[in-house]
């Protein structure tokens, strides 16, 4: 049990964190609900890509000319990453910039698996969900704005457990989930706070928690590359990167055939942070729910399509990777969606009434306001005089 | 029961058995959706429709 003391720095925590990051947070939750749906809203927004309808045994045309029909439609710009459609697997996407490592100059290519024709070239660096996501995920800032935006999620998570102590002195009277609505204002905000943060308190810190690991995914790759990959290429360390790519056909049909129980999910282009300047990284799937996030890279030498290893992801990927379903609520079909979204909008209520509570007290003079404290706190008080410190 | 003496006297314990349970419901239901479709999908809605149904009973009741 805390004394009166600890109970007093714990709430200097909770206001603090909170008040740094609600602006943050609320900004977050209203970016993100679009977000939730950012699939039904390209679809209603006519940006969806649809290939034409074939016989479901149409012949899929060979890899090698897909790519060479998107690098044509590209021809000054470095392929990145190539992905087969998730849905229907009926296209491939191809992915360009101006190196293999920016993203200036992006361009995206989708191309019809079974008629090599050009379906669309999507821009995703503009138009309503494109501000939402960059506003959720970095600010317009680049990586330091992701990495502020994780401090304020870390920020969050210290609220919500400092928020979840204050809760047994503030509820120590009262029954689960009341709501004084016959009293003032601030006693009926004050007790919404409680009951509405303490009931969604769980997903709250899920989503919190795994947005803050969402934001160290550059860093997470990055040590990836320095932690296994230097390993991997060091028969390669003093050869010029290669000028012609070999097969990108037989690179995938060999990493299918090493792993025949997963599923292409994308490949890697030399020289990308996913890749080595001298490998195409095939990125296999496993095909259960489970597995179907996690990734099994092959690495494929980029001149002779010839497989030089197949590692394991360390545990600090795949903490990634399973981090982002989590976040996203992705995982569950539609209801799931929408119990984000209600989820989302209940912890919009929480903030905002949190900034209501301080913004109320923060008018009056400290003596009025000790008073009342010391007022509200005879709710507690006695029970928490009994308890030695 | 003495009312006045023992809710002073609730120990945190009492107070946090619901949210406890709403909690581990909430979380079985974040992972149930995890770890397979159908029957796992439909039971990690039921489970996280919980925190929502009660979030709306409480703001909107009547005293």
């Amino acid at each position: 049990m805390l004394s009166s003391q600890s109970l007093r720095h714990w709430a200097w925590t909770h206001k603090w964190t909170s008040l740094i990051c609600t602006a943050f947070m609320l900004l977050l939750c209203l970016t993100g609900l679009p977000l939730i749906f950012h699939h039904e809203i390209d679809h209603l927004l006519g940006n969806e890509i649809e290939a034409p309808t074939l016989p479901a045994d149409a012949p899929r045309v060979d890899l090698d000319h897909i790519f060479a029909v998107a690098q044509a439609h590209a021809p000054n710009k470095v392929p990145q990453f190539a992905s087969l459609d998730d849905d229907t697997e009926n296209f491939w996407f191809v992915s360009f910039a101006n190196t293999a490592t920016s993203e200036e100059g992006q361009q995206f290519v989708a191309v019809d698996a079974r008629t090599a024709e050009i379906l669309a070239t999507p821009k995703f660096d503009e138009g309503f969900i494109h501000i939402m996501f960059k506003l959720h995920v970095d600010l317009f800032a680049g990586l330091p704005g992701k990495l502020f935006l994780g401090l304020m999620g870390l920020l969050l998570v210290i609220a919500i457990v400092s928020g979840v102590v204050l809760y047994a002195p503030f509820m120590r009277k009262l029954n689960f989930g009341t709501v004084r609505k016959q009293r003032s204002n601030r006693i009926k905000w004050l007790d919404l706070h409680n009951v509405l943060g303490i009931v969604t308190v769980v997903w709250a810190l899920a989503v919190g928690a795994t947005g803050v690991i969402n934001t160290w995914a550059d860093l997470v790759i990055k040590y990836w590359q320095f932690d296994q990959m230097t390993q991997l290429i060091a028969p390669y360390k003093n050869l010029p990167p290669p000028e012609k790519l070999g097969s990108l056909q037989q690179s995938v049909a060999a990493a299918e055939k090493l792993l025949p129980d997963k599923k292409l999910s994308f490949v890697a282009f030399p020289g990308t942070s996913f890749s080595s300047p001298h490998h195409f990284v095939i990125f296999m799937r496993g095909t259960e729910p489970l597995t179907s996030r996690l990734l099994s890279p092959v690495l494929v030498d980029a001149q002779t399509a010839q497989i030089t290893a197949s590692p394991t992801m360390p545990w600090y990927v795949t903490t990634l990777l399973v981090s982002q379903p989590l976040h996203f609520g992705d995982y569950g079909g539609t209801p799931l969606q929408i119990l984000w979204a209600l989820l989302d909008i209940i912890t919009i209520v929480v903030l905002w009434s949190g900034l209501v509570l301080w913004w109320r007290k923060r008018k009056q003079p400290i003596e009025i306001m000790l008073r009342e404290a010391v007022r509200d706190e005879s709710n507690f008080a006695p029970a928490l005089a009994k308890i030695p410190a | 029961m003495n009312g006045k003496n023992t809710s002073t006297q609730k120990l945190s314990s009492h107070m946090f058995f619901w949210p406890v349970m709403i909690g581990a419901t909430s979380a079985v239901g974040l992972i149930s959706a995890l770890v397979a479709d159908g029957l796992w999908d439909a039971m990690s809605w039921a489970l996280l429709a919980i925190p929502v149904a009660l979030s709306a009973y409480f703001s909107w009741r009547k005293n």
